[in-house]
C-alpha cells in the first residue's frame, strides 16, 4: 500500500517556531558581545524555568478549550508557603510536598466548580484567584521570609558551570508533559475533548474526569513554577505570581496551541516560552524601554490569536461554509 | 439469499408517542452480506425504527432477534456491544485528530505499561483501511479531508469494534456524485465481507444500484418488503405514497397577483446554481427537494446570509442586492429559519422582546425605541396569531414548538413584509398547531404577501402551495402548478430520476 | 395579591429586591458592629467610594451582557489618570481638552477591542487582557516611568467636592447611569446588547448588525473606564499609577455578576449599581473590622463564583427565589 509521508501542519509549525527561537538567539549573538556571553545564556535559561513550568501546566486547560486564570495566584501562594514553612519547620521535603498538595487542592476546587456548579472556566478560575490570593496574603502579607539554601542549591546549581539545574528540571517536566499528552489515554482524551466535547462524550470518554485531571495538572505545574521562582528569589512574595497568568497564556498561544482546543502541545509551548523570554532579553540589551515590552507582549498575544483564528476560518471557508 | 445467516430480525415492533403511533407492527430482517434498503416518506417511521434498534428508544411491544437470539437492547452501549453501528448524517469525527485516532477514540490500544500503543494503532488502522480499500494515511488530520472520506472513516470506525450490522442514514446527502460512487464501492466491499447493511435513503437510483431488498414504511406501518430485482421505481413510489391523497387546502387562486420577487440566474453558495424563479404576491411557492439539495442555501442567499455571485434579483420591480439580513429586512423580505432555536429565538426573553426587535431595529430613528409603547401595539398581534401563553411576559423557552413558530411569524407580521421565506414551517410541530400555521400563511396571502416555503414534507408542499419548484443538487429542475402534477412526478424530480425543465 | 406581584417582577425584579435586602442586612450589620457607620455622612462617603467602581461596572456590565468580558478597564483607568493629569498640569483651562482627549482614547481603544473581537474569533478575555498590557505599556512609555502633573481644580471638585454634605461624584454617577439606562432600555443599539448576548446568530438573522454593535459596546466600556479613572484622579489629585489597575478588572466583573447579569444577556444596569454598592460596602465593612486585603480577596473570589453558579440557568436561582418569596399555587409552566 502506497503511503504519502508528508510533513503535517503541526510539525511545520513547530519547525517554524524553533527556527524563530534559533534566529532570535543567533542574530543578536552575532552583533552583541554581552548577548553572546555564557552568563547571558545562563540567565536566559534560569529565567525561563519558572514561567516555563507555569506555561506547561496552562497548556492542558487551553488544549481542552478552557483556561486557568488561577495559575498566577498559585505561583504566589507557593513562594509564600515555601518561604514560610521551609525555614521554620525545617523540612525542605515537607515544604515541597505542602506546596504541591496545596496546588492540587486548588486544582481540584477549580475542577469541582467547573464540573459541579457548571461555572465557565474563566469565571471559576477567576474566583479561585481571589480566594488563593487572599489566603496567600494571610500567610505572608509582605514580601519576605527566607528560602533555605538547602533548597535553592537544588535549583541554582550549574551543570558544567553554566547550565542551571532549574532548566534541567524544566526539560524533565517538558518531557513528562509530552509523554502524558502523547502516550497515555488521558492525554489523547484531552485532545479529543478539546476537539469536540460532545462527540468525545458520545465516544464514551468520561469528560468530567478528564477536566478534573487537567485543572489539577495545571495547578500543580504552576506550583512547581512557583518553587523555581522561590528558589531564584530566595524569599517569598505574595504578589510575585501575578504576571505569570498572562505570560503563561501568551507563551501557550504563541506556541501554537489554539484557544478553540484540540490543537497544539507542550513542545510548542516551550518554544513560546523561549520566544517571549528572548524577546525581553533582546529588548533589554538594546536598551529598549521595559515599558515598551508591555505593549509588545500584548500585541504579540493578540496577533498570535488573531493569526490562528484567521487561519482556522480560512479552513472553514475552504469547506464552503459561511 | 439461501442459507445465509440471519443477522437481525425485528418482529411486530410497535412504538407510540403521546398522540402518535410512530411504529405499528413493523417487521424487518437482515441477512449476512445483504444490503437492505429502508424507504418511506418523512415521518414514515424509519428513524424511530432505527432508534429502537440502537437502544435509544424502547419499543412498546415486539421482539428483536440478533443472530437468532432474542435480545433486549436497553441502551446505545448494548447496541454497540452487539455489533450494531450507526452512521448518521451528522458525522461523529473529531476534526483535530488524525484518522487513526478517530478510529480508536475512547478505545485506544495500550501496551502492558498502560501507555498508548501507537504502533498497534497504526497497524490495525492500516488493516482496516486496507480492508475497505482506502488509500489513506492514518496520520492524516481529519479536518481537511473531503466529506466522502470522512464518511468512510466513520464506516471504518464501525469495523474497529467489529460491527456486523451497519446502519447508514442518508450517507450520500452531503456527497457529490463522484464521492458517492466511491462510497458505493465501499459499501459493496463491506457486503462482500459478510456485513449486513441497513441503508436509509430517499434517492431511488442509489437504492436500485445498491440494495438486495427494500422495505417500505408508511405512517409508521409496515407496507412491504420487495426483492430489488423484482420491483421498479414506480411501484416503490406508489407503495410509499399509498392511496394517501394528502391534505388539500382550499387554495384561492384569485389572490395571486403580480410578480414581487424575480430571481434570474442566481448563483452563489456551492448549492445555489443558476436559479431562476418568480414569486407572485398572494401565492405560496413550495420548494421541494432532498436534504442537501440547496433549498436552505437558496432562501438564505435571498435573505442576505450568503453572498450572491452571479445573477440578478428584482424585488417589487427594482433591482435588489441581498448584502445582509438587515438590507433584506429593510426591503421587506422576511425569513423564518428551520432551526428556530439556533437562528430565530431569544429563549430567555419574553414574547414582547422576541416580537418587537425586528420592527424596532428597522424603524428606529437615531436608534430610539420605546418597548413599553410597542407592548400595547403587540397585544392584538399576539392575539390574532393565536399564541397560547399564560402571559406575553412569559419566556419563550417555556413555549411549545408550535407557539414558538408563531412567535417568529408574529415578529414578521408585526414588522410588516412583502415576501416571506419560510423554511420547514411545521417541523417538530404537533398536528393542531400545524393547521393553524397553514391558516396564518393563507391569511398572509390574502394580505398580499408572497410566500416561498421550503419543506421536506410532500403532503405539506402539495397541501398548501400554489406552485411547486423542485430542487436537485443546487438547481431548480422543475416548476409545476400544484394541480398540474402529482407526488410521483415531484418525487422523481427530487431524487434525480427525471430532469425536466419547465 | 402577593403572588401576582412576585410574578410581575420577573427575574430582574426579584434579583434587585434580594440585592436591596442584602444591602440592608449589610448596613444593619455594620450599624450594629460599628454604631457610627449609620450616620448620613458615613453613608454618603460609602456612596462616594462606590462611584469609580460603579462607573466602570456600568461599561463592564454591558460587555458581560453581550457575552464578553473586558479586562482592560483597570489599565484604561490608569491611562486616564496619567494622560489626563499630564495634559492638565493643574490648570483649569486645559481640563476640557484633557477630558476630551482621554475620552477619545477610551472610545477608540475600547472600539478596537470590540472590532477585533467581532472580526475574528479571538476570545474577549485574550483580546482585552492583551489590550490591558498594551495600554499599560503605552502609559508607562508616555510618562517615561515617572507620572507627572496634577489634576485641575474643576476635576478635583468633581472628584472630591461636596454640595452641602452631598458629595458631587455620586451625582455624576447617577447622571451617567441615567444616560446608559436610557441607552440600554430605549435604544435599539442598547437593546441589541442583550440580544447578542442571548443568541448572536438569531440577532444577526433579525437584522441586527452585530459587528458594529460589539464595537459600540466595547467602546462604551472603554469610555466608562476612562471616566471612572478621571473621577478617581479628581479624588486623588495627582498622576499616580495606583489609580485603577487589576483590582478594578476583577471588581467590575464581580459587581456586574453579583448584580444578576449573566453572559447570555439576562440582567440590567441597575444590577451593576447594586452590585458595586454591595461590594464597596462589604469592603468598607471588612476594613473597619480590621480584616485586611487577604480576607477581602477571599470574599471577592467566593462571591463571584457563588453568584455565577447561582445565576446560571442550571441551578435556577429564580425558581428558588420564587419559592423563597413563598409563591404558592404556581401555574404549570409547559416545557
Amino acid at each position: 500500500m502506497r503511503r504519502v509521508k508528508s510533513i503535517s501542519d503541526s510539525k511545520r509549525q513547530l519547525i517554524t517556531l524553533y527556527l524563530t527561537v534559533l534566529g532570535m538567539y543567533a542574530i543578536p549573538a552575532l552583533f552583541s558581545a554581552p548577548f553572546r556571553s555564557v552568563q547571558n545564556a545562563t540567565n536566559i535559561l534560569n529565567q525561563a524555568a519558572p514561567i516555563g513550568f507555569v506555561a506547561l501546566g496552562q497548556t492542558f486547560p487551553i488544549l481542552i478549550g478552557g483556561i486557568d486564570l488561577s495559575v498566577g495566584s498559585v505561583v504566589s501562594l507557593t513562594t509564600a508557603l515555601a518561604a514560610v514553612y521551609m525555614a521554620t519547620s525545617g523540612g525542605i521535603f515537607t515544604g515541597v510536598c505542602l506546596c504541591l498538595f496545596a496546588a492540587a487542592v486548588v486544582g481540584l476546587v477549580n475542577g469541582l466548580v467547573i464540573n459541579k456548579l457548571r461555572v465557565e472556566p474563566l469565571i471559576a478560575t477567576l474566583g479561585t484567584t481571589g480566594v488563593v490570593s487572599g489566603i496567600t496574603l494571610a500567610i505572608m502579607p509582605y514580601p519576605g521570609g527566607y528560602v533555605p539554601s538547602g533548597f535553592t542549591n537544588w535549583w541554582s546549581y550549574r551543570v558544567f558551570g553554566f547550565f542551571p539545574l532549574a532548566f534541567v528540571y524544566f526539560l524533565v517536566g517538558l518531557l513528562i508533559c509530552h509523554l502524558i499528552l502523547n502516550f497515555t489515554r488521558f492525554g489523547r482524551r484531552v485532545y479529543a475533548l478539546g476537539g469536540d466535547e460532545h462527540k468525545a462524550s458520545v465516544a464514551g470518554i468520561k469528560v468530567k474526569r478528564i477536566k478534573m485531571g487537567v485543572y489539577v495538572l495545571s495547578s500543580v505545574f504552576a506550583s512547581i513554577g512557583g518553587l523555581a521562582l522561590a528558589a531564584r528569589m530566595r524569599s517569598g512574595d505574595p504578589l510575585a505570581g501575578n504576571p505569570f497568568t498572562l505570560s503563561s497564556i501568551a507563551a501557550v498561544i504563541v506556541g501554537g496551541t489554539s484557544f478553540t482546543g484540540g490543537v497544539g502541545g507542550v513542545i510548542g509551548t516551550a518554544a513560546g516560552v523561549a520566544i517571549m523570554g528572548l524577546l525581553s532579553v533582546i529588548l533589554n540589551i538594546y536598551g529598549i524601554s521595559p515599558f515598551f515590552q508591555n505593549v509588545l507582549a500584548g500585541l504579540i498575544v493578540v496577533a498570535a490569536v488573531v493569526f490562528n483564528s484567521i487561519r482556522s476560518r480560512s479552513i472553514l471557508q475552504a469547506k464552503g461554509r459561511q | 439469499m439461501e442459507n445465509r445467516r440471519c443477522l437481525l430480525k425485528m418482529v411486530d415492533v410497535a412504538k407510540s408517542f403521546p398522540g402518535v403511533k410512530a411504529l405499528d407492527g413493523v417487521n424487518f430482517s437482515l441477512e449476512e452480506g445483504e444490503i437492505h434498503a429502508l424507504v418511506g416518506e418523512n415521518g414514515a417511521g424509519k428513524t424511530t425504527l432505527m432508534n429502537v434498534l440502537g437502544g435509544v428508544l424502547k419499543p412498546d411491544s415486539g421482539q428483536i432477534f440478533i443472530e437468532g437470539k432474542e435480545t433486549d437492547i436497553s441502551n446505545p452501549l448494548v447496541a454497540r456491544e452487539l455489533g450494531i453501528a450507526f452512521i448518521h448524517q451528522e458525522l461523529n469525527l473529531i476534526d483535530e485528530l488524525s484518522v487513526m485516532e478517530n478510529l480508536f477514540v475512547g478505545n485506544e490500544p495500550v501496551t502492558r505499561k498502560k501507555t498508548i500503543d501507537w504502533r498497534a494503532m497504526e497497524q490495525r488502522s492500516l488493516e482496516i483501511l486496507e480492508k475497505l480499500g482506502l488509500d489513506l494515511d492514518p496520520h492524516q488530520i481529519v479536518r481537511r479531508l473531503p466529506m466522502s472520506l470522512k464518511q468512510m472513516i466513520e464506516i471504518a470506525k464501525a469495523l474497529v469494534f467489529e460491527a456486523q450490522i451497519i446502519v447508514m442514514d442518508e450517507p450520500t446527502s452531503s456527497l457529490t456524485e463522484g464521492e458517492a460512487e466511491i462510497l458505493f464501492k465501499l459499501i459493496k466491499n463491506l457486503k462482500s465481507h459478510g456485513k449486513g447493511i441497513i441503508y436509509i435513503s430517499h434517492r431511488m437510483e442509489e437504492i436500485f444500484e445498491l440494495s438486495d431488498r427494500i422495505t417500505v414504511l408508511r405512517n409508521g406501518s409496515y407496507i412491504a418488503t420487495k426483492d430489488t430485482s423484482s420491483t421498479n421505481h414506480d411501484e416503490l413510489v406508489a407503495l410509499m405514497i399509498g392511496g394517501d391523497p394528502g391534505q388539500h387546502f382550499h387554495k384561492d387562486e384569485s389572490l395571486r397577483k403580480d410578480v414581487v420577487l424575480d430571481i434570474r440566474n442566481l448563483s452563489g453558495h456551492d448549492l445555489v446554481k443558476d436559479i431562476t424563479l418568480q414569486v407572485r404576491a398572494g401565492e405560496i411557492l413550495g420548494i421541494a427537494g432532498l436534504v442537501g439539495a440547496g433549498r436552505t442555501e437558496l432562501l438564505e442567499t435571498v435573505f442576505g446570509i450568503y453572498p450572491p455571485r452571479k445573477g440578478e434579483i428584482s424585488f417589487l420591480g427594482k433591482p435588489f442586492k441581498p448584502s445582509s439580513p438587515r438590507a433584506s429586512i429593510k426591503a421587506g423580505i422576511a425569513y423564518v429559519p428551520e432551526d428556530r432555536v439556533a437562528k430565530g429565538l431569544f429563549l430567555d426573553f419574553d414574547l414582547y422582546e422576541n416580537i418587537a426587535l425586528v420592527k424596532s431595529e428597522r424603524d428606529a430613528i437615531y436608534g430610539h425605541t420605546h418597548l413599553p409603547k410597542m407592548r400595547t401595539e403587540m397585544n392584538p398581534v399576539i392575539g390574532t396569531m393565536g399564541i397560547r401563553t399564560p402571559s406575553p411576559r412569559q419566556q419563550v423557552k417555556n413555549l411549545s414548538g408550535g407557539n414558538r413558530q408563531k412567535v417568529i411569524l408574529a415578529r414578521w407580521v408585526y414588522a410588516g413584509m412583502r415576501v416571506l421565506l419560510i423554511n420547514e414551517p411545521t417541523r417538530g410541530i404537533d398536528v393542531g398547531a400545524k393547521s393553524e400555521i397553514y391558516q396564518l400563511l393563507k391569511r398572509l396571502n390574502r394580505e398580499g404577501v408572497a410566500i416561498v416555503m421550503v419543506s421536506s414534507d410532500l403532503s405539506e408542499i402539495f397541501g398548501v402551495s400554489h406552485r411547486i419548484a423542485v430542487m436537485h443538487e443546487g438547481r431548480i429542475v422543475a416548476v409545476y402548478d400544484a394541480d398540474q402534477t402529482d407526488r410521483q412526478q415531484v418525487l422523481s424530480n427530487m431524487t434525480g430520476l427525471i430532469h425536466s425543465k419547465v | 395579591m402577593r403572588i401576582s406581584v412576585v410574578r410581575k417582577l420577573g427575574r430582574t425584579g426579584l434579583i434587585y429586591i434580594s440585592l436591596v435586602i442584602v444591602l440592608c442586612v449589610l448596613l444593619a450589620a455594620s450599624g450594629i458592629l460599628i454604631p457610627d457607620t449609620l450616620k448620613a455622612t458615613h453613608l454618603l462617603e460609602i456612596a462616594r467610594q462606590s462611584v469609580p467602581l460603579g462607573i466602570t461596572s456600568l461599561g463592564q456590565t454591558l460587555v458581560i451582557l453581550s457575552g464578553g468580558i473586558d479586562l482592560s478597564v483597570g489599565e484604561m483607568m490608569t491611562l486616564a489618570n496619567i494622560v489626563g493629569a499630564d495634559l492638565m498640569r493643574g490648570k483649569d483651562e486645559m481640563a476640557l481638552k484633557a477630558i476630551l482627549v482621554v475620552s477619545l482614547l477610551g472610545l477608540v481603544l475600547g472600539g478596537i477591542n470590540g472590532w477585533v473581537i467581532a472580526q475574528t474569533d479571538v476570545p474577549p478575555l485574550v483580546m482585552t487582557f492583551g489590550m490591558g498590557s498594551i495600554v499599560k505599556g503605552a502609559y508607562l512609555l508616555y510618562c517615561g516611568g515617572a507620572p507627572k502633573g496634577s489634576v485641575s481644580p474643576i476635576l478635583r471638585t468633581l472628584g472630591s467636592g461636596r454640595l452641602g454634605i452631598v458629595p458631587i461624584s455620586p451625582l455624576l454617577f447617577l447622571g451617567l447611569f441615567g444616560v446608559l439606562l436610557f441607552f440600554s432600555k430605549r435604544t435599539t443599539w442598547g437593546r441589541s446588547t442583550f440580544y447578542i448576548g442571548n443568541n448572536s446568530k438569531a440577532a444577526y438573522y433579525a437584522g441586527i448588525p452585530t459587528k458594529w454593535r460589539l464595537v459600540l459596546i466595547y467602546a462604551i466600556s472603554g469610555l466608562m473606564a476612562v471616566f471612572s479613572g478621571l473621577i478617581l484622579s479628581g479624588y486623588i489629585g495627582i498622576a499616580n499609577f495606583s489609580v485603577g489597575g487589576d483590582a478594578y478588572n476583577m471588581n467590575s466583573v464581580a459587581a456586574g455578576v453579583v448584580g444578576g447579569n449573566t453572559f447570555n444577556g439576562q440582567g440590567g444596569l441597575g444590577g451593576a449599581v447594586l452590585g458595586s454598592l454591595i461590594i464597596t460596602l462589604l469592603t468598607s465593612l471588612m476594613t473597619s473590622l480590621g480584616i485586611g486585603q487577604a480576607g477581602k480577596s477571599v470574599m471577592q473570589g467566593v462571591v463571584i463564583t457563588l453568584m455565577v453558579a447561582l445565576y446560571t440557568s442550571q441551578t435556577d436561582l429564580v425558581g428558588k427565589l420564587k419559592r423563597f418569596y413563598k409563591e404558592r399555587g404556581r401555574r404549570h409552566v409547559p416545557q
